[in-house]
């Protein structure tokens, strides 16, 4: 597939937030402030995209010739849990202090579904080396264009007049589907 | 704690979906239909209560400095049994969870469990807490989908021999609830409600 | 942390892996074989709808399938369906790029009569409610009896021997299925049957260009780029001409070559026109370009280009649905972006063509 449908396509068409439903456990915590969003999305970005170049030598070079297939699960979740652990290891020894602002939610993308679901989704659909790495920077874009999109709209509801009952995640989600609702708008864009 | 506190911890005050947030990518992508959703809960739930049983017998020789890789290994491999028992006995389950059944693996509910009950209490004990979580989940995903099958679908049990045209077979359906956007809206407009009853329940207590 | 802690830490971690990996190469020793006899089932039973009378199905000989690859590499498999001793046709199991991914066909042939058994539908990512549509027997069925000898054409009402179903507002994924299928019939002709087969030729780009200067001017016996400063002058006014070439026989100028980019549907369409001397078009090249398949690409094919041939170059070419004058080339109902693509560029050449010959 062209590189640049791929890239529209796991941008817009087939956001992995608001089209998969990958991610939202991030996309709710880390919402709250455009700062963080930002970081998180750099985060990720940079895990997905090696994970999707690493787990995809991995799985063709190693667990498919020898048969192993079914060890696919365990060692992509390993392989994540170390990059995120080395990326930890990156960014305190780089930037003591993005290290602790970002605090708890670095460990956590290892947790961020987006992450394994694309090493998945790669195999699964049969990609080729190139096309599983844009396929992976696609879904983080993707991920970090719906993270900044709430985080703006959360900034806003914070001041807005919203019912005791609702206020927080609950209208977070309520926010998120209506965005979800105009995304949908690019169906058939490619 | 007493047994049946921790059970009903998980189902109401602790609800692992409608209060405390976790493992929502699963909740909103295969809460289509009931049965789906039901599928869904229950896998979750037996994963949890062999993660849970398994990282609590193991507590004292899993050591602190790399205890969260090696509840992840439990996790995944219980993850991946449930993926081959799935596939060769309950194919249709299996292709209805589709990615979700991989994706267990990073539901936040286990791992999190796994941490802040598992490891520190015994058997007993953690497999209550693993089966009251699991149960609680299976609850607001099941509810979630009754929902949005009968009102996005019209159907009820669809899929299944049982299956129930609710309000009639010319019901077109509001397709809007089926959608991901649905999922969004009424899962918000749930946690919402969820949380109301149960402050409503704690001044009354 | 010192060392000696990391390396205990490690291999602690590598143990616990380890028991786990042993578990679970035990369960998908039980598991394995169910998953994988059921998978088989599920692909034997497609075959059975297509060959009712067999009782089994035998895969070839795998010598002879690598052979079958290495000239088309979308052949998956190819099994004998056997009805006892006797062969009674071939099934192919092969994929071609759909809308959303791989669509893959079972195409089984009949070596009763050499024609299609039928086909069946396997794994494809189509879109559903549309693209999926394919997977309905009106479509399969439509494959029926048909000719393994012609090339099959997808169209709207199938009634030839060579004509199949091309299911409208599903075009693609009609035509990922046409070409698995003409796929496999090429195959079967040529490796299963003792029938004249035309040879696959390879042709490299450069020898595809020869060819198709060749085509445009069969007297000529050279061709030479026209110089820098004539083609930078045309260039600067016409943004489609990329190159000029005379075409020379016998050291006199017989007519020209342009070669051409213009935009089309899917991207860029490269053309190449021949114009004589005397102002008529000797033909035109239409080169490798993305549109759609089975409707946008028809104007690499002879219906029209050969609507160019002797046309002139008095006026701009338009296209019409019954083209007569000297101006109207054949117009491709349903394709008409990818139609206009070609005729920027071979308008494009007529002017460089103008320009030309008044310097």
């Amino acid at each position: 597939m062209n590189l640049l449908t791929i890239l529209v396509s796991t941008v817009f068409v087939n956001n992995y937030v608001f089209a998969r439903f990958l991610g939202i456990c991030p996309f709710l915590g880390v919402s709250q402030k455009t700062e963080t969003a930002t970081g998180m999305g750099l985060a990720v970005t940079f895990v997905i995209t090696m994970a999707s170049a690493i787990t995809y030598l991995v799985y063709h070079s190693i667990l498919d010739p020898l048969g192993i297939g079914y060890l696919q699960t365990l060692t992509f979740i390993l392989i994540i849990a170390s990059l995120v652990q080395f990326i930890e290891l990156v960014i305190r020894k780089m930037s003591p202090s993005l290290y602790n602002g970002m605090g708890v939610f670095l460990p956590l993308i290892t947790t961020n579904c987006v992450v394994l679901g694309v090493t998945i989704i790669n195999i699964q659909d049969n990609l080729t080396f190139l096309d599983s790495v844009i396929n992976g920077l696609g879904a983080s874009l993707g991920f970090f264009l719906a993270l900044i999109l709430l985080a703006g709209v959360r900034e806003k509801l914070e001041l807005a007049d919203v019912p005791e009952a609702l206020k927080g995640v609950p209208i977070a989600l309520v926010s998120a589907g209506l965005m979800s609702i105009a995304f949908s708008g690019f169906s058939g864009l490619v | 704690m007493k047994l049946s506190n921790i059970f009903k911890n998980g189902i109401f005050k602790e609800n692992p979906v409608l209060v405390q947030l976790v493992g929502l990518c699963s909740v909103l992508a295969v809460t289509t239909t009931t049965v789906n959703g039901l599928s869904m809960g229950l896998a979750v739930t037996a994963v949890l209560l062999g993660s849970n049983i398994v990282i609590s017998l193991m507590r004292n020789i899993i050591p602190d400095k790399i205890r969260i890789p090696a509840f992840i290994v439990v996790i995944a491999t219980f993850v991946t049994l449930l993926e081959m028992f799935l596939n060769a006995y309950m194919q249709s389950i299996y292709n209805a969870l589709g990615i979700f059944l991989p994706l267990i693996v990073v539901n936040c509910t286990i791992l999190a469990r796994a941490e802040s009950f598992a490891s520190k209490n015994s058997v007993v004990p953690s497999m209550v807490d693993g089966l009251g979580m699991g149960l609680g989940f299976t609850f607001a995903v099941t509810v979630l989908g009754i929902v949005r099958e009968v009102f996005g679908n019209g159907t009820f049990l669809g899929g299944t021999d049982f299956v129930i045209n609710v309000f009639g077979e010319a019901y077109p359906g509001a397709g809007i609830l089926v959608a991901p956007a649905g999922a969004f809206i009424l899962l918000g407009i749930f946690i919402a409600v969820f949380n109301v009853v149960l402050n409503k329940k704690k001044k009354t207590n | 942390m010192d060392m000696k802690e990391t390396l205990r830490l490690g291999i602690i971690l590598l143990l616990i892996s380890a028991v786990a990996a042993g578990i679970l190469a035990f369960s998908n020793e039980i598991t394995g074989p169910i998953i994988a006899e059921r998978e088989r089932e599920e692909a034997f039973g497609a075959f059975l709808e297509i060959f009712p009378e067999a009782d089994d199905f035998v895969e070839i000989d795998e010598d002879l399938l690598a052979e079958i690859q290495s000239t088309n590499g979308n052949i998956n498999g190819v099994l004998e369906a056997k009805s006892g001793d006797q062969t009674i046709g071939y099934a192919f199991q092969v994929s071609a790029g759909g809308y959303g991914g791989a669509v893959n066909t079972i195409a089984g042939i009949s070596t009763a009569d050499n024609t299609v058994a039928g086909i069946r539908i396997g794994t494809h990512s189509e879109t559903p409610n549309l693209g999926d549509a394919i997977e309905k027997p009106n479509f399969t069925d439509s494959y029926v009896g048909k000719t393994t000898t012609e090339k099959l054409v997808a169209v709207g009402s199938p009634s030839a021997e060579n004509e199949v179903l091309s299911i409208s507002g599903a075009t693609i994924s009609s035509f990922a299925v046409l070409s698995g299928v003409n796929d496999a019939n090429d195959a079967y002709l040529r490796y299963f049957t003792d029938m004249e087969v035309e040879p696959i030729i390879e042709e490299t780009e450069e020898e595809k260009q020869a060819r198709f200067f060749n085509e445009l001017f069969a007297d000529a016996d050279e061709f030479t780029p026209v110089e820098e400063s004539v083609l930078d002058t045309i260039m600067a006014d016409n943004r489609f001409v990329q190159e000029i070439f005379e075409a020379n026989a016998g050291g006199e100028v017989i007519g020209y070559v342009f070669k051409t980019i213009s935009g089309g549907y899917g991207g860029e369409i490269p053309v190449m026109t021949g114009i004589n001397v005397d102002g008529t078009l000797t033909g035109i090249k239409v080169g490798a370009n993305s549109e759609t398949p089975g409707l946008g690409t028809k104007v690499e094919e002879a219906d029209f280009t050969d609507s160019f041939v002797g046309k002139g170059t008095e006026e701009a070419l338009v296209p019409v649905g019954t083209p007569s004058s000297d101006n109207e080339v054949q117009l491709i109902s349903g394709a008409t972006v990818s139609t206009d693509g070609v005729l920027y560029g071979v308008n494009g050449a007529r002017e460089a063509f103008i320009n030309l010959i008044t310097q």
